[in-house]
């Protein structure tokens, strides 16, 4: 194996475990069964119900969030594993009630009509950015094909994409 | 205002994750509720045995059939009295009729627990072997009934001389496959029984609240005010959403059983397996055409799979298949025979464009065979079947939807040609060509369609300002996410003549407006919107009528512009509304003579719905190798009347065109022979994600206002989907160069890959020995 | 787990152990960490450069989160899609030895048709692992008493009459690492996937292929086939077929056919039998710069 590993950590559960996430840069202290996934204890347990579940099995990307910055699908991932992560939900991206350039121009570009994917759709958008993967409609079309819309606004989707990235890049 | 591209007031909240949709609201104490299943098609239910399950920590209790006293739900749409036996009951009793049947319920305070418990009710059912095809001769029902719940028969005109005259009798069979709406979100339900108050809140509500609220009063033996249902944020609808089902009915009885909240979060494999599914028929379908091409009789006979029960929309999808399968042409003669067939699945009911993308299906297949077998255009044939605009209103002596059928206005030719110029059909059409002269499969095709919108009979719109000037627009009618909000908020503001950020719209809310039918059949523009119209011209008469007394003035010399009354010419008298609101305390209201509160009320009723229509085009790429059928543009040309937010109707239009694209080429509920459901994730039943959505190109004209209502407006909710299952059926078949090839949806790679076979096998002339 | 499906008494979050890395080996094979994400591994340069199939294959295989998210080593031990298999009250052998098949008569349109026994026909749904048999990948193991070198062949166990045993890794035996030898062969390589849906589905068909010419003729070929088999399938017979013979449709339609003469297809999913063969065909054409239609 590649390194060494330090202790055993002790077994843990089935009943609830005192847990500290770190969401949205805060500490976030609850008591959770290991088997709670981090989209439910985001939504049931801290509160934050704008990460939404489409399907609860990885395939709609409606629950999508980021840990430490990476976009991972929340309803997939054990609430448990995320300690010592740092993972960020829609709740964080507006910073002080200003939106974030990617909320503003899914307003002004009309790309989304009933909302439930729209968070994931945003912080997928955002990461793909950040990712590097907006360069051109086929890469978008590729590395946003996670995030389902079932009201199809995908074009529109896509027009906020590229106006942030050309905003972003100064053309 | 109107006619501007205005951005959504509504968006905000849903960009922010600060959205309440069902799943996010809860209230202190509540219990939670998992239903049990049948997992077996169809069976006699011998026994539920909730005993481990009780021995579960946090579980209250489990329920089944026979600790309910509940009848079953009833309609909420058109129905016949022979279709009652065939009702869902809200828990099954002696008999399971489809997997994902409810049997039981386990309520516990945590729902893990919830659903923990729920695995370990034993159910006992002795299976019996289930009907899955519609086409099988009736079975039995129950001891009185078979499983045909319904024979409608419509039409008009002496089709049996029509056809005997006929030089030409084109027939053909064709079949739409089973799918649905499927929103993102899935359903839940919150209902919180205040004993002592005797009131029933019910969290959750979706498309039809005040309906709604009169069949679960019904069914629970409460007085309709004290039940009030509250819409949240709906996060898709399309005809599923918002209709009652049983789980509806659980939670409002736990609840009042309880004496606490009780919520239900359905997950997806439920959603697929409970919610209602749609389509579903079989047409066989022949024409009497003359050697010029008119048609003189439509002889159709349809097949529709109901499955297990018969639900709220009772005979809304046959008899709307039924009436609107004529669509844009003349038709002097027409029968249609629709057998409503049980069958062991889930039950059916609407979905955007119900009964419509499949009769359109029918009728342009149809249409694209009389074309084939006298070797003319097929946009030649529509052109000469249409209706014309002289002979505008245009009845056809049948009913939809309980009104007559009337189309109110339209110039269909006017449409062709308008799409043809815009979307530059003869030279798409060439360049197809060209590549298929290079070898590649590509096609065009093209559908026309009439859509019906704006069902009556009333919506209602009350207006009220408050000092501050805001303004509060409160209807019963619900919003599913398609910028209801905005439209509203756009033609109050128009004449009102005010800022739209001091409007608000409170919908869906039974509570707040006694009279409301609901968001469905596309009929919110044109009903909620009218009667806003209608509401804010008579809070603008109240208006000038108070600032009358106020300024000392003639209320004809007034006018309202930028939210202030003013004496025409005189800029410096203005009053604004929130002084008015002031002004009309009840005291001085009475002293004036006036009603108190700057608030109004506005009603639309209407006997009849109105008819956009428009036409579907669709380039689709054949991968003749592998059978896969990529959609490279759809085209979609769309009158509706007059349009209150373009940008909305474009939305509107685009998803209901990746809907259409969904079912001609994807979506379909799948049975095996033993009646188990096989599509019940997101990686069995196949959404168009956004790499199979091409680009469309919407052209919208305004060319046919309806004369029916003072907007002129006609729906836009279902334009997108009606047809474009026959587009892309035309499509594939000018790919592969096979006539009248694609006559099932949806196409899948393997039927493509049939068809591009028989076509090469055409045009080698090879001997087609397999 | 949430279906029902596996109940296990105990999990153990081995997310934190350092095997995450992709590492170029001295004579230009890879080392890819068993917890090495798809996202990580598929853009890694080495990949990228000298093993293109494989990159394809991890990019074609989930969505992106779901490519950030999953290991290397959790792939290949995904299990298979059969919805009788996910299905906690259906017969399934798999699931619960003994019980029977359900998918024999069922609704076994994506099912496998090569591979298979009278007790499953499930398809095995990795596919990266179609690109990895390709390239004669070894799966790296570490168990309680000793460490395994597992070729990859030997890795995926066919059903036979133990469809429960998938792979031969004992009680507390972990993948560590898979390794792949260097090739030239495989600098000319692809990988193509047909389903019903364009994007992010389970293949009806994969191919992964390799090929080097020399002199007109064909040196070395790698053939590997998802979507139609019980286990990630290599397609030995086509390459066998294919050495030494010039590179054109007619050589690789033959190939193709001998490959999927052992098919055992049933009414659902006949048509696969020959949508394999089309694809392996398109596959190597494109390689060879053929025409691709």
């Amino acid at each position: 194996m590649d390194g060494e590993i330090a202790a055993l950590p002790a077994e843990r559960g089935p009943s609830a475990q005192a847990v500290t996430l770190t969401i949205n840069g805060e500490p976030r202290p609850l008591r959770i069964e290991p088997r709670v996934s981090l989209l439910d204890a985001l939504r049931e347990h801290l509160g934050l119900t704008g990460s939404k579940k489409g399907c609860d099995q990885g395939t709609c990307g409606a629950c999508t969030v980021w840990v430490d910055g990476r976009r991972a699908l929340a309803c997939l991932t054990l609430a448990v594993t995320c300690e010592g992560h740092e993972v960020t939900t829609i709740e964080g991206l507006s910073a002080g009630g200003e939106l974030h350039p990617m909320q503003a121009a899914f307003i002004d570009k009309d790309a989304f009509q009933c909302g439930y994917c729209t968070p994931g759709q945003i912080m997928s958008a955002v990461a793909l950015l950040d990712e590097g993967h907006a360069a051109d409609d086929g890469q978008i079309r590729e590395w946003m094909s996670g995030n389902i819309c079932r009201c199809a606004a995908y074009p529109n989707i896509r027009a906020a994409i590229r106006a942030v990235r050309d905003a972003a890049g100064g053309e | 205002m109107i006619g501007k591209p205005l951005r959504r007031v509504e968006d905000l909240p849903l960009l922010l994750g600060t959205g309440r949709f069902a799943a996010d609201i809860s209230l202190p104490g509540q219990a939670h509720l998992r239903v049990v299943r049948s997992p077996v098609p169809h069976g006699m239910l011998r026994g539920v045995d909730g005993r481990k399950a009780l021995s579960m920590p946090g579980v209250i209790g489990v329920w089944s059939a026979a600790d309910l006293d509940l009848g079953p739900i009833g309609f909420r749409m058109v129905a016949f009295p022979g279709m009652l036996p065939y009702r869902q009951p809200v828990l099954a009793a002696e008999r399971v009729r489809y997997v994902g049947e409810p049997v039981a319920i386990v309520l516990a305070d945590d729902p893990y627990r919830a659903e923990d418990a729920a695995d370990l009710v034993e159910l006992d059912i002795e299976s019996l072997p289930p009907v899955l095809d519609q086409l099988q001769e009736p079975a039995q029902f129950d001891d009185q009934n078979d499983t045909e719940a319904l024979l409608h028969e419509d039409g008009y005109g002496d089709v049996g001389a029509a056809f005997a005259a006929a030089p030409h009798v084109v027939e053909l069979t064709v079949t739409v496959g089973r799918h649905t709406g499927v929103p993102l979100e899935c359903r839940g339900a919150l209902a919180d029984y205040r004993p002592g108050a005797g009131t029933l809140d019910f969290y959750g509500a979706a498309k039809v609240p005040h309906q709604n609220r009169l069949l679960l009063a019904g069914l629970l033996g409460l007085p309709p005010q004290l039940v009030v249902l509250r819409e949240a944020h709906v996060g898709g609808g399309f005809g599923v959403r918002g209709e009652v089902y049983p789980e509806d009915v659980l939670v409002c009885w736990a609840s009042r059983l309880l004496g606490r909240p009780v919520k239900w979060i359905e997950d997806r494999n439920e959603h697929l397996l409970a919610a209602n599914h749609s389509r579903d028929q079989v047409h066989r379908i022949r024409a009497a055409v003359l050697a010029d091409g008119y048609i003189t009789a439509i002889d159709d006979e349809f097949w529709l799979d109901q499955g297990a029960y018969v639900r709220t929309h009772a005979a809304a999808v046959p008899t709307l298949t039924a009436s609107m399968l004529p669509g844009p042409y003349q038709i002097p003669a027409y029968r249609v025979r629709g057998h409503v067939r049980l069958t062991n699945k889930t039950p059916a009911g609407t979905y955007r464009a119900p009964g419509r993308y499949e009769g359109t299906f029918a009728r342009e297949r149809l249409i694209d065979a009389v074309a084939s077998s006298l070797g003319k255009p097929a946009m030649e044939i529509r052109l000469s079947n249409f209706i014309s605009p002289d002979q505008m209103p245009y009845a056809r002596p049948m009913s939809a939807l309980g009104t007559d059928l009337e189309y109110d206005s339209g110039d269909y030719a006017l449409l062709v040609g308008k799409a043809q110029a815009r979307f530059g059909l003869a030279e798409l059409e060439h360049g197809l060509a060209a590549r298929r002269a290079l070898g590649e499969a590509v096609g065009m095709g093209c559908a026309f369609f009439v859509e019906k919108s704006g069902l009556g009979p009333y919506e209602a719109v009350r207006i009220s300002v408050d000092q501050s000037g805001h303004i509060d627009i409160i209807t019963g009618a619900g919003s599913m996410g398609q910028g209801f909000e905005t439209v509203i908020t756009q033609i109050c503001a128009q004449e009102l003549g005010v800022r739209p950020e001091t409007i608000r719209v409170l919908h869906g809310q039974t509570d707040q407006i006694e009279h409301a039918m609901g968001a469905f059949a596309s009929r919110l523009t044109v009903m909620a919107g009218s009667a806003t119209l209608i509401a804010a011209q008579a809070l603008r008469e109240k208006a000038l009528a108070a600032a009358a007394r106020m300024l000392e003035a003639s209320p004809r010399d007034l006018e309202l512009s930028d939210g202030a009354v003013r004496v025409a010419g005189d800029p410096d008298t203005g009053i604004s509304l929130a002084q008015i609101s002031e002004a009309l305390r009840p005291d001085q209201a009475a002293r004036w003579g006036l009603e108190p509160s700057l608030t109004a009320d506005g009603w639309h009723t209407t006997d009849h719905m109105c008819y956009p229509y428009g036409l579907h085009i669709a380039v689709v790429r054949v991968d003749a190798g592998t059978g896969q059928v990529i959609a490279e543009r759809l085209l979609v040309a769309y009158d509706v009347g007059r349009a209150v937010n373009p940008m909305l109707v474009e939305g509107q239009i685009v998803g209901g065109a990746a809907q259409g694209l969904g079912g001609a080429l994807l979506e379909e509920f799948r049975y095996d022979d033993a009646g188990h459901p096989q599509c019940t994730t997101f990686m069995d039943y196949l959404l168009p994600t956004r790499a199979e959505m091409p680009p469309v190109d919407v052209l919208i004209t305004e060319d046919a206002p309806s004369p029916r209502n003072p907007l002129g407006v006609k729906g836009a909710g279902e334009g997108g989907t009606t047809a474009m299952g026959a587009a892309i059926a035309a499509a594939i078949d000018a790919a592969l160069g096979v006539p009248l090839g694609v006559k099932e949806l949806p196409v899948h790679p393997e039927a493509a890959l049939r068809l591009a076979k028989a076509a090469r096998r055409e045009s080698t002339s090879e001997p087609g020995g397999a | 787990m949430r279906q029902n499906v596996l109940r296990p008494g105990l999990l153990v979050d081995i997310n934190d152990l350092p095997l995450n890395r992709v590492e170029d080996l001295p004579e230009g094979g890879l080392r890819i960490g068993a917890l090495a994400r798809m996202s990580d591994v598929a853009q890694a340069a080495g990949v990228v450069q000298r093993f293109p199939v494989i990159s394809q294959a991890l990019l074609l295989g989930a969505s992106a989160q779901l490519r950030n998210m999953a290991s290397m080593g959790g792939n290949l031990c995904q299990r298979v899609r059969c919805s009788y298999f996910r299905d906690a009250t259906s017969p399934c052998n798999k699931r619960d030895p003994g019980s029977g098949c359900a998918a024999l008569d069922g609704f076994n349109r994506g099912h496998a048709i090569l591979g298979t026994s009278d007790k499953c026909i499930a398809t095995h749904p990795s596919d990266v692992a179609v690109a990895l048999v390709a390239m004669d990948a070894v799966v790296h193991t570490r168990g309680p008493a000793d460490d395994r070198a597992i070729p990859i062949e030997e890795f995926f166990l066919l059903p036979g009459d133990t469809p429960e045993r998938e792979h031969p890794l004992e009680h507390g035996e972990l993948i560590v690492a898979i390794e792949v030898p260097a090739t030239p062969t495989a600098r000319l390589s692809i990988y193509l996937k047909f389903r019903d849906r364009e994007s992010y589905e389970f293949a009806l068909v994969s191919v992964a292929a390799a090929v080097r010419i020399q002199d007109g003729a064909i040196a070395d070929v790698r053939l590997a086939l998802g979507g139609v088999g019980t286990k990630p399938w290599r397609a030995r017979r086509a390459e066998a077929s294919l050495v030494g013979k010039l590179a054109g449709e007619a050589s690789f339609a033959e190939a193709a056919g001998q490959e999927l003469a052992a098919a055992k297809p049933r009414p659902l999913n006949a048509f696969k039998v020959e949508l394999a063969q089309r694809a392996i065909i398109r596959a190597l054409m494109t390689l060879t710069n053929g025409d691709t239609r």
